[in-house]
């Protein structure tokens, strides 16, 4: 199943794989995100693919409601595609048979990135940018005035 | 020329200490939001129950993966040192690591249950309810279970007393294990997501004990993993005298194979789940 997701330019400038291995005796869940979406892959421990689970996606915006649920293909897999603009968290259980497991997945940090630019605020970027160029200039003006002195002497 | 020189590097510092004043600030504004959350949180406390639940298996009985039909009279575990957690990250219990939470709470005391109580339809058992808590997600759990000091099951962490019966033959099993065990649960993995405490809306925590994992399941294919880990009932049928399968830990050391006796001690450590949630076991 895929929903429409509103930002793209998230996961679309690189290819994330996080395989996350999430279980014991019983069931195993790793996700990977491929594009716009998440991919999830359930297999019980000893390799044989959950199909027909029964997964349930959570939104960190509302961590109780269920924000989508669904059934794994015949390979155990199952896709979704998440609106990052509600939440950079988002939490998948996969159940079957009185086996289950939930993983946590957070794309907390590419965004933070991209919408913080690095942590520094527009104030102290224009500062930093304005001591780069300011820096160069006075460089360039100082061996300037230094040629022009020593033409001067000679 | 030397005067220009000398504005520049004027310049470039106080542009470097607006630079560093302007980061300390967001620094500052970080450390009052923690403050205020601190403080949003000791308001927003709810109550949080704790609950444990035996399943179905233990409630109603089930066919073992070798065909013995075993119902309950009583299972009891005994419980102490319940915590639970507000985990950021989540906590992973394939880490087998301890859990360290940012938010823990205890519930003191020592509990004997009876997981065999009630009927399909019986609620889960409730162990106790912990007033206030601050609110947020209790997304992990730790308990011990230890020897009863009292009751029927005294010197026993896990005491079954249960039927068993195939065709003709029928049992009466009395087995106690002396072992401790402390679990460590992530969240809770089952129909609906728990562990979220408000002002307004209570939560519930669940510790569930899977006592197929001892039996297997009949109903599951033979070569499935949870049957593949179970030790059955047969080789409690071999130990049977005058009808009746009596043992502890000690006597089954003695009675049963190493490779059955350590497949045993292996799936005891398995029983605890949170919901369908897996635990890290430390033995004690």
């Amino acid at each position: 199943m895929l929903l429409h997701c509103p930002v793209r330019y998230l996961f679309t400038a690189i290819l994330l794989l996080a395989a996350s291995p999430a279980s014991g005796h019983g069931a195993r869940i790793s996700w990977e995100v491929q594009g716009d979406s998440i991919r999830i892959s359930g297999s019980f421990d000893d390799g044989c693919p959950m199909d027909q689970a029964q997964v349930t996606v959570f939104s960190g915006a509302a961590p109780s409601e269920p924000y989508i649920t669904g059934i794994t293909d015949e390979n155990g897999k199952f896709a979704f595609l998440p609106d990052v603009e509600e939440s950079k968290l988002w939490d998948v259980q996969v159940r079957k048979a009185g086996h289950g497991d939930i993983v946590h997945i957070s794309l907390a940090d590419d965004a933070d990135i991209r919408n913080n630019h690095g942590g520094f605020s527009v104030l102290q970027i224009i500062l930093m940018s304005g001591c780069v160029v300011w820096g160069f200039t006075g460089t360039a003006l100082f061996f300037s005035s230094k040629r022009k002195r020593n033409n001067a002497h000679t | 020329m030397k005067n220009l020189t000398t504005i520049l590097w004027a310049v470039l510092a106080f542009s470097f200490t607006i630079v560093s004043c302007v980061g300390g600030e967001a620094d500052d504004q970080v450390e009052v939001g923690r403050e205020v959350m601190d403080e949003l949180e000791i308001e927003t406390a709810g109550a949080l129950a704790i609950r444990c639940n035996g399943e179905d298996f233990v409630r109603s009985g089930f066919v073992s993966v070798d065909g013995w039909n075993i119902t309950f009279r009583h299972l009891y575990v005994t419980i102490t040192d319940i915590s639970v957690y507000q985990t950021d990250p989540p906590y992973d219990p394939h880490s087998t690591e301890e859990i360290s939470g940012d938010v823990q709470v205890d519930l003191d005391g020592i509990f004997t249950m009876d997981l065999a109580l009630g009927d399909q339809q019986a609620e889960t058992i409730l162990i106790g309810v912990m007033d206030s808590v601050p609110a947020g997600h209790y997304n992990a759990m730790s308990w011990n279970m230890v020897p009863a000091l009292e009751g029927p099951s005294e010197g026993y962490t896990i005491y079954i007393d249960a039927q068993a019966e195939k065709g003709d033959e029928s049992y009466s099993v009395y087995l106690g294990i002396e072992n401790s065990y402390t679990y460590f649960a992530g969240e809770f993995v089952g129909d609906v997501r728990k562990g979220f405490v408000t002002a307004e809306e209570p939560g519930e925590l669940e510790m569930t004990f899977h006592f197929d994992h001892i039996f297997g399941d009949f109903h599951q294919p033979s070569d499935s993993d949870l049957n593949m880990m179970a030790v059955g009932f047969e080789p409690f049928a071999e130990m049977m005298e005058e009808g009746t399968v009596s043992e502890n830990l000690t006597s089954l050391r003695e009675k049963l194979s190493e490779e059955i006796y350590f497949k045993l001690m292996d799936a005891f450590s398995t029983l605890g789940h949170t919901g369908e949630g897996h635990c890290y076991c430390i033995v004690r």
